[in-house]
């Protein structure tokens, strides 16, 4: 089992995406501190104003005693005894001279030095918050205790957060979401390119090596990888056309001395010597014609199939080349045909099966006989001949390349033109079958595998 | 009749000149495109022979320049490479006829001279194989003197078979030959022709004969 090739997008997104998580969570921990801290201070400052309103409504008589007169809105604070605000003064010596409802004592004991301090207290089961505070009234020194109760704290805590979200907590959310999707859609827009040009890719063949990744919109960081496929693909490209060069040039090579040969020889037509060395020409020829059949078939198939081979019009050919030769020698051909038939294929490739099968046909079949050609069945060529027809020991290796019947040996060709044949069916998906002639003979039957359009 | 020889084997290019000038051709023999084509803007060529690899340039693009320049000549290419391929695309960029090499020289002397069309060209008003004569100007055809009762169209299927002596003609050709536009072909008409034609060429003892192809064309050859 291999594993799957990780996922640059999902490594970005997932990565991205745990970042965020945990700086989401930091961050709310530091708001949540940082509440705390104002939901403190502001407490702070409001007992502190709380007991400067105590001492701003007290008034001293002239005998000493303190009156605490509070304005109506103020005085329902602190009235009753489980009231939210609970306030007391004290005189210098720490002795309550007025206190609101239900305090008959100090909230907290006086400390020795003169100073303000916070206090926590419990009353009647409730936590209140409080401050004491040494203060000047009349032009004497009091104490004035504050406290307050724990649902103004509450209040004070839900109306700040009420506050926080209503003035853009929401949007952490909102805007980490945001985020992911920016970063996925900037990964995605960002790799598209490399999509498009692997499907671009996929698509270079030998038929279409002129196709080059486009390095336009590609992000910076897989040029060079384009770049050196680009390269790699210049190289392929340049090594078949050297190919196909070499396949040409070695026909021309190859074909002109045989050419010089045989325009050679035609200038002593009439020897006796002559006749004799024409077949040598024709057969090194023939074996030539092969060698480049085969060259040209190694290359790989150039140029996209045509949809619509005809069968019937591609033996005809075939068989017309050969037939000027197979009269001479007392051979002839017949076609059996009925109208175009067509396949999907290379019309050269199917051409070279097609003659280097009647060429084998005509080899094997005697004088005075016929070399019958049958396309009348869709997508199917028979080529039968009147020879012995092919043993059922020796089937399986007529198509290796160089192989020839034992007992054949005398015969004109190098044993590569059904080599040639089996590879051109097995190109084009199809395959050659050997059959029993009624009446001897054999019939090497071309099969396609299938019709255009059926 | 003279031609001109486009081919850069210097031996090939002998041999093949020495066995068209026995056929009585004048042959100028030139290695290059570029000489090529400057022969061609001198010489009123009749016949062009061009082989397809040149030192210079390809013989196919010579062709191709050729024809671009409005070159009526008959045009018969020499080729060593593939089969099907420069045959199709040498005759759709404008040769007149193909040949494979190697080839027998007695081949491109009659694919030569059936190029030759020319009313009033010695060689081409006048076909010879084996025992038979056929004056194409005169539209007659005759066996060692003695001439041959043929009807119009035999004749025009002799002329077809005849400049295309030693290989296949496809029914189909001999039908556009031997047919006008506006005449009506029943499907076995050729058949009959080719029938009569024999058995006329038989009866007066002619050394060539017509062998029928069934599917694939007829051929007109020499009885060896």
């Amino acid at each position: 089992m291999t594993r799957p090739a990780p996922s640059l997008q999902w490594q970005l997104i997932s990565r991205v995406l745990a970042l965020t998580l945990a700086l989401t969570v930091l961050g709310s921990a530091a708001l949540v501190l940082l509440f705390q801290n104002t939901v403190d201070s502001l407490r702070d400052r409001s007992l502190q104003g709380q007991a400067a309103d105590i001492a701003h409504h007290a008034a001293v008589a002239a005998d000493g005693t303190v009156t605490v007169r509070l304005p109506p809105a103020l005085e329902d604070s602190y009235r009753g005894s489980r009231g939210e605000f609970i306030y007391v003064l004290l005189d210098a010596d720490g002795r309550v001279v007025a206190a609101s409802d239900g305090v008959s004592a100090p909230l907290v004991a006086l400390s020795t030095a003169r100073e303000a301090r916070l206090f926590q207290m419990t009353k009647q089961g409730r936590i209140f918050y409080g401050a004491s505070q040494p203060m000047s009234i009349g032009g004497r020194n009091y104490w004035v205790q504050v406290a307050q109760g724990p649902s103004h704290h509450n209040v004070l805590e839900d109306s700040l957060l009420t506050a926080i979200v209503n003035q853009g907590g929401w949007a952490i959310p909102l805007f980490v979401l945001l985020f992911l999707g920016l970063t996925a859609q900037t990964i995605r827009s960002g790799l598209k390119p490399l999509v498009q040009a692997s499907e671009l890719a996929a698509r270079i063949s030998p038929t279409n090596l002129e196709v080059r990744l486009p390095l336009r919109r590609m992000p910076k960081e897989v040029i060079p990888l384009l770049q050196a496929v680009n390269g790699a693909i210049d190289r392929l490209a340049q090594a078949l056309r050297e190919q196909q060069r070499f396949t040409a040039d070695a026909a021309h090579e190859l074909r002109t001395p045989l050419a010089v040969l045989r325009a050679n020889l035609d200038r002593y037509r009439g020897q006796p010597w002559v006749p004799g060395l024409l077949v040598d020409v024709d057969r090194m020829t023939r074996v030539v014609q092969q060698l480049l059949d085969v060259a040209r078939l190694e290359e790989g198939a150039v140029g996209a199939p045509q949809s619509d081979v005809d069968l019937a019009d591609l033996a005809a050919e075939a068989a017309a080349s050969l037939a000027p030769a197979a009269i001479e020698t007392g051979r002839s051909f017949d076609l059996r045909e009925q109208g175009p038939n067509r396949v999907a294929g290379y019309p050269h490739d199917i051409y070279s099966a097609l003659r280097n099968l009647m060429e084998n046909a005509l080899d094997h079949t005697p004088a005075g006989t016929m070399v019958e050609v049958d396309t009348t069945v869709p997508g199917i060529v028979r080529v039968r001949d009147h020879g012995p027809g092919v043993p059922a020991d020796q089937r399986a290796h007529v198509f290796s390349r160089f192989w020839r019947a034992p007992a054949r040996r005398t015969l004109p060709g190098a044993g590569l033109g059904l080599s040639i044949v089996a590879e051109v069916m097995r190109r084009h998906g199809g395959r050659v079958e050997i059959e029993d002639a009624p009446g001897g003979g054999a019939v090497f039957a071309l099969i396609f595998s299938h019709e255009p359009g059926a | 009749m003279r031609l001109l020889l486009v081919e850069d084997d210097t031996r090939l290019a002998e041999f093949l000149a020495q066995g068209l000038a026995e056929a009585g051709f004048v042959v100028d023999t030139v290695a290059e495109a570029g000489d090529a084509e400057a022969a061609l803007d001198t010489v009123p060529y009749d016949l062009l022979i061009l082989d397809l690899g040149l030192p210079d340039g390809d013989g196919m693009d010579l062709l191709a320049r050729l024809r671009a320049r409005g070159e009526m000549l008959p045009i018969l290419v020499l080729t060593a490479r593939g089969a099907l391929a420069d045959r199709v695309s040498g005759l759709n960029r404008g040769a007149d006829d193909y040949v494979l090499k190697p080839c027998a020289t007695e081949e491109l002397v009659a694919r030569a001279k059936a190029l030759l069309r020319r009313p009033g060209g010695a060689l081409g008003a006048v076909l010879i194989l084996g025992n038979l004569r056929f004056d194409t100007l005169a539209m007659e055809c005759a066996m060692e003197n003695r001439p041959l009762d043929l009807s119009r169209r035999e004749l025009a299927v002799l002329e077809t078979l005849l400049r295309r002596a030693g290989r296949v003609v496809p029914k189909r050709v001999l039908e556009e030959k031997v047919y006008g536009f506006d005449d009506s072909v029943a499907s076995n008409s050729i058949e009959v022709h080719i029938s009569r034609l024999r058995r006329k060429l038989e009866a007066e003892g002619a050394t060539v004969r017509v062998h029928t192809l069934r599917g694939i064309g007829y051929m007109l050859s020499e009885e060896k």
